[in-house]
């Protein structure tokens, strides 16, 4: 972990340095809306999938068709219908894959569109990227199928929400509005060995957020979602002490994530000018009320209230049911609602990140020591 | 890794753009780039190695029965006893993925064979595995209750290994019919991790069924074994006759008993039907009997039912192995169980949770047969036992019991204020 | 229980034994499998002979400590106080008497298929009794021949007792008798299976209440007294392994008896091993 926020800081370093002066507008405003478009449509296919993807495990249907990438010999997209909707398992799986198709499909026309529609180099790669892990996705889903193997789940259920949070990426760099505040023109080209030139200003932009706390907290939700995979893809024959520190491990990260949100927005609280991550922070912050309350949820839906609760709480003669609509819904949904949070996450990061655009006067942002910036 | 580079990658498109030699305008709106420079793209080959190291370990491996080795040192089994156990269990009961039925034991393989293995479907669509599918993760692969999650949960999933079940309607200790087995699945355990499993076919739940008092009577046949080989040297290599005789029949015999002299065994509780009067008569009944002290129930469950009785240190029989005298023995001990001691908690009335249900019949039997494996003593008559209670007591016990539950609150009270029908059926429980 | 009666009935199963084999009992041996393994663990794996051909001797001997016996601590006793306060309940795990003599070690023949001669079959009685008095179980170590024996549960005391074991592989037991003088304080239990070691009795209102039960098939099992002597009577001839055990260490492992175990040719005469010393460590003090 240390060495990813050492290589961010790095390379958030090199981009402060004044050779951005060379920085031409990032794309034409009046090119297509087209990447954007298909970004979203994505977007709303990924999430969707993911959802799917969660029930499968849920419903532990992960092996309902035995084969891939044919279904039960079928060609995926010929597989007759009525034995698609027969049994719930195979439904379940065989959704997720054709819906898994559909994004594989999307992804390569929004990598064209990309390539067609958008100059700048750095999309087109990540487009590419895209395209990378969604191959990845389907293959590490496929090879989970035909190995018999759990371990193969599981990181197909960690891979998904970083492909959900390419995708989404990718929506908010070819959004208007982020390329609006990308082509005005700024002032970028000035040196930052000019401290006085930012500093004269008091609306500094995006300069008191420090990198760490924006980086953590895409990082720390991943890490969270990683964890949360490891309690749902344990192999049976794993001993029990092993999803007892998984569990700690995950409570931990779940009381970290409010501390981390709370410290980035007690740093951009007051800034007239993070308007826009203020605005993406106050929207994490309310997923992830809903995702903890999901979370607390989750553990009585599978293991039922916890013995404190009972003792110093209520006692609630619930009886858990085995995939009931209840355990089913709450629990995908906790799953799912960890990649939209992760998708929170990244666009706030984006736009606190951001290189001074319109709002920003200064190129160093992020890095630059507070002493520095008071100075003035 | 994935992260790191995302970010990385994202964050160097923001403003580097222009750092790129090849990121002017004009160089990247050229053509479709050739091949190669896809293919010596960083994320390609991070995508490959990824697949490769993954591809080399998705062959499927079968997973064993593990010996059972609670609250023995490992050290204490030599290799060559834990072979012949090994081999001749795997002779007389095949593997989690190929369950064999030793000759003459009353298990259905076809039932069988659909629970085991692992998840999934052939292609025929019929399932397999559902044991590893709906079970295994809180019982474990070996039924040892010590799956994964075991841990989490409070009371500890059921280890069918020792073939002692909470929940029956049988007396004497005699093992859980079908049936009975079949009720704690569908209505589950209200209150534990124990879930209901009625959304399962009927078909499913027979297989689950049949699968757990497989893993049961292998497991008591292991019992056996260990106690044979380990702690009593028998000679190897084992007589698979002699394990047949000795091991393996004794406790089919056991689970047999039930099934085939329910007459003797099995209890049906026949709920009196009662006017309001004679409803508050029995519950005064019941509770001059719940305080007398011909069955101490007040010792565990206290003088008013609040559960704080004097006996406050209560162990089930899978955790009282682990509670040594002293501290440190205990802490000694722990070494060598799979899960933690856990204390047991004899039941608070006024919470109107009963684990083994709140309908009037289940608290009968309970109170009837008591809760094998824990210190909840059986009442009623069996087989050599008189019993402290006759049936018509019970019943007062079982009004008194339910009429206290959520005796706290105002609408508790009504419910408690019911007619006898009403009493059940109102007092939170799951129903079947 | 009517004991009188129950001697009678079990010497009519004796003597069927010795016929030819009734058509019922061809049906069992041959019959249904459902029929057959029910009845298996009642249908006693033991055979009968007549005393004058098979009758061997028996084996005696006597339990001597050597060494400075511990002190019996006192155990805590904080359930039923009124009832139980008042007598001196002590630790029972080692018993030795004045004269040295050790108690409670079990002595029994642990090969399989041991004929049993008849008169030592007719001798034993039908039940072995396991009292509630004092606060504490009567006697502390029991040992049972399951295919004749019962075990015969009874509650002196003034207040409910509990008894509570869980055989290997045999049915468990949790039962609640009600104080004396009164009805049911009383039961009676069966095993269907013999046990190759005692396991532990216990009271669940009193913890420490404890006591010691040996399940065999046959009746070669003896209970050193409090002087220590111990009989295995009527054994047959034939070479017999004998099994110490005690309930401080289980097998009781002795010079010449490793393991707890010895085996020991039985021709025709009474063996008498004399005194067998204990050490402090054997039954493991000071370790």
């Amino acid at each position: 972990m240390n060495t990813t926020h050492s290589d961010s800081n790095s390379s958030l370093k090199r981009t402060g340095e004044p050779s951005a002066a060379t920085a031409p507008s990032a794309c034409n405003p009046q090119s297509p809306q087209l990447p954007h478009r298909l970004a979203w449509a994505l977007m709303a296919t990924v999430f969707p999938l993911i959802w799917m993807g969660g029930l499968v495990t849920t419903y532990n249907a992960g092996m309902a068709v035995p084969d891939w990438p044919n279904t039960y010999g079928y060609n995926l997209f010929l597989y007759p219908i009525e034995s698609w909707l027969k049994t719930w398992d195979v439904f379940l799986e065989h959704s997720h894959r054709l819906i898994g198709a559909t994004a594989g499909l999307l992804t390569i026309a929004l990598l064209w569109s990309l390539w067609v529609h958008d100059r700048r180099a750095v999309l087109k790669r990540l487009g590419m990227v895209d395209l990378i892990a969604v191959s990845l996705q389907g293959v590490l889903g496929g090879l989970r199928v035909v190995g018999q193997e759990i371990l193969l789940a599981n990181v197909h259920g960690c891979v998904a929400p970083l492909f959900f949070a390419l995708t989404v990426s990718l929506t908010v760099l070819t959004s208007p509005r982020w390329r609006y505040h990308a082509s005005r023109p700024n002032h970028a080209s000035r040196p930052t060995s000019e401290p006085t030139a930012s500093l004269s200003i008091p609306r500094v932009g995006q300069q008191n957020i420090p990198a760490a706390v924006s980086l953590a907290l895409p990082l720390v939700t991943y890490g969270q979602i990683v964890l949360g995979a490891q309690l749902r893809h344990l192999p049976p024959a794993l001993p029990p002490g092993w999803s007892f520190w998984w569990t700690i491990l995950h409570l931990s990260f779940a009381g970290l994530l409010p501390i981390l949100w709370g410290i980035s927005y007690w740093r951009i609280r007051s800034l007239p000018s993070a308007t826009i991550p203020r605005r993406w922070l106050q929207a994490f912050g309310w997923v992830l009320a809903v995702q903890i309350t999901l979370g607390l949820a989750t553990w009585v839906v599978n293991y039922n209230f916890p013995r404190w609760f009972q003792d110093w709480v209520a006692v609630i003669p619930y009886t858990i049911v085995h995939g009931g609509l209840l355990q089913a819904v709450v629990t995908t949904a906790h799953t799912a609602t960890g990649s939209l949070l992760l998708a929170f996450a990244v666009v706030y990061a984006h736009w606190a990140l951001r290189p001074a655009g319109a709002e920003g006067r200064s190129h160093s942002l992020i890095q630059r020591p507070r002493s520095e910036l008071h100075s003035g | 890794m994935f992260a790191m580079k995302h970010n990385r990658v994202s964050n160097h498109k923001d403003t580097a753009d222009g750092l790129s030699p090849k990121a002017d305008g004009s160089a990247t709106r050229r053509a479709w780039p050739p091949s190669f420079q896809i293919a010596s793209h960083p994320m390609v080959a991070w995508a490959t190695v990824i697949l490769l190291i993954l591809g080399g370990c998705s062959s499927y491996k079968p997973p064993d029965f593990k010996l059972n080795l609670e609250g023995r040192d490992p050290a204490t089994v030599k290799p060559v006893q834990r072979e012949a156990i090994e081999e001749v269990l795997t002779v007389l009961f095949g593997t989690p993925d190929d369950p064999h039925v030793p000759s003459g034991v009353d298990l259905d393989l076809a039932l069988l064979k659909k629970a085991a293995g692992p998840i999934g479907r052939d292609f025929t669509g019929n399932e397999r595995g559902l044991y590893r599918k709906h079970c295994a993760v809180c019982h474990g692969i070996s039924g040892d209750g010590a799956g994964p999650i075991a841990e989490m949960l409070n009371p500890y999933p059921r280890d069918f290994r020792n073939g002692v079940f909470k929940y029956t309607s049988v007396a004497g200790g005699a093992k859980p019919l079908r049936s009975d087995l079949l009720r704690t699945l569908n209505r589950g355990l209200p209150g534990t991790g124990m879930p209901s499993f009625s959304p399962l076919s009927q078909e499913d739940l027979a297989a689950l069924v049949e699968y757990v008092r497989y893993l049961s009577i292998r497991g008591e046949t292991e019992l056996f074994l260990l106690r044979a080989v380990v702690d009593e040297n028998e000679p190897l290599p084992l007589r698979k006759q002699f394990v047949l005789d000795e091991g393996v029949r004794p406790v089919d015999a056991m689970w047999r008993l039930a099934e085939e002299e329910p007459e003797k065994y099995v209890v049906v509780p026949q709920r009196p039907r009662l006017s309001p009067e004679e409803l508050a008569a029995a519950i005064e009944r019941g509770k001059t009997l719940y305080q007398e002290t011909r069955a101490q129930c007040t010792k565990c469950h206290g003088p008013e039912g609040r559960g704080d009785g004097s006996e406050s240190e209560l162990y089930d029989d899978w955790n009282k192995l682990k509670k040594g005298i002293t501290e440190e023995q205990t802490h000694q001990l722990a070494r060598w169980f799979s899960l933690p001691l856990q204390p047991l908690r004899p039941r608070n009335f006024e919470d109107g949770l009963f684990h083994g249900g709140g309908q009037p019949e289940d608290i009968y039997l309970r109170i009837y047969l008591g809760i094998p494996g824990t210190p909840m003593p059986a009442a009623g008559p069996a087989p050599g036992t008189p019993g402290v209670f006759q049936s018509q007591e019970i019943w007062d016990l079982t009004s008194y019991v339910l009429s206290l539950s959520h005796r706290g609150t105002e609408t508790g009270r009504k419910v408690a204020d019911r007619t006898g029908n009403k009493l059940s059926s109102e007092s939170g429980m799951a129903r079947e | 229980m009517d004991s009188a009666s129950g001697s009678e009935s079990g010497r009519q199963v004796f003597r069927k034994h010795t016929r030819p084999w009734s058509r019922r009992q061809w049906l069992q041996a041959t019959g249904a499998p459902l029929v057959a393994a029910t009845s298996l663990p009642l249908m006693a794996p033991w055979h009968y002979v007549a005393a004058s051909e098979h009758y061997g001797g028996s084996v005696r001997g006597r339990f001597i400590f050597r060494g400075t016996p511990p002190e019996r601590k006192k155990l805590t006793v904080d359930k039923d106080v009124d009832c139980c306060g008042k007598f001196d309940i002590r630790d029972e795990s080692l018993m030795v008497d004045a004269g040295g003599g050790v108690a409670n070690v079990y002595i029994y023949v642990r090969s399989r298929d041991v004929p049993v001669c008849v008169s030592v079959a007719e001798s034993s009685a039908r039940q072995v009794v396991l009292d509630n008095r004092d606060c504490i179980f009567k006697p502390h170590c029991l040992a049972i021949w399951r295919l004749r024996q019962e075990l015969y549960i009874v509650n002196s005391d003034p207040i409910a007792q509990n008894v509570a074991f869980a055989p290997l592989g045999d049915l468990p037991a949790n039962i609640v008798l009600a104080p004396a003088p009164g009805d049911n304080t009383e039961a009676t239990w069966r095993f269907r299976r013999g046990q190759s070691q005692p396991f532990d009795i216990r009271c669940n209102y009193h913890p420490w209440e404890k006591a010691y039960l040996l399940v065999r098939d046959n009746p070669y099992f003896a209970i050193s007294r409090d002087d220590g002597r111990f009989e295995l009577a009527g054994l047959p001839v034939g070479r017999w392994e004998l099994q110490l055990w005690h309930e401080r260490v289980g097998h009781l492992q002795l010079p010449e008896w490793s393991q707890g175990r010895r085996t020991l040719t039985i021709t025709g005469e009474d063996i008498d091993l004399g005194d067998i010393p204990l050490l402090p460590r054997d039954v493991g003090i000071g370790q």
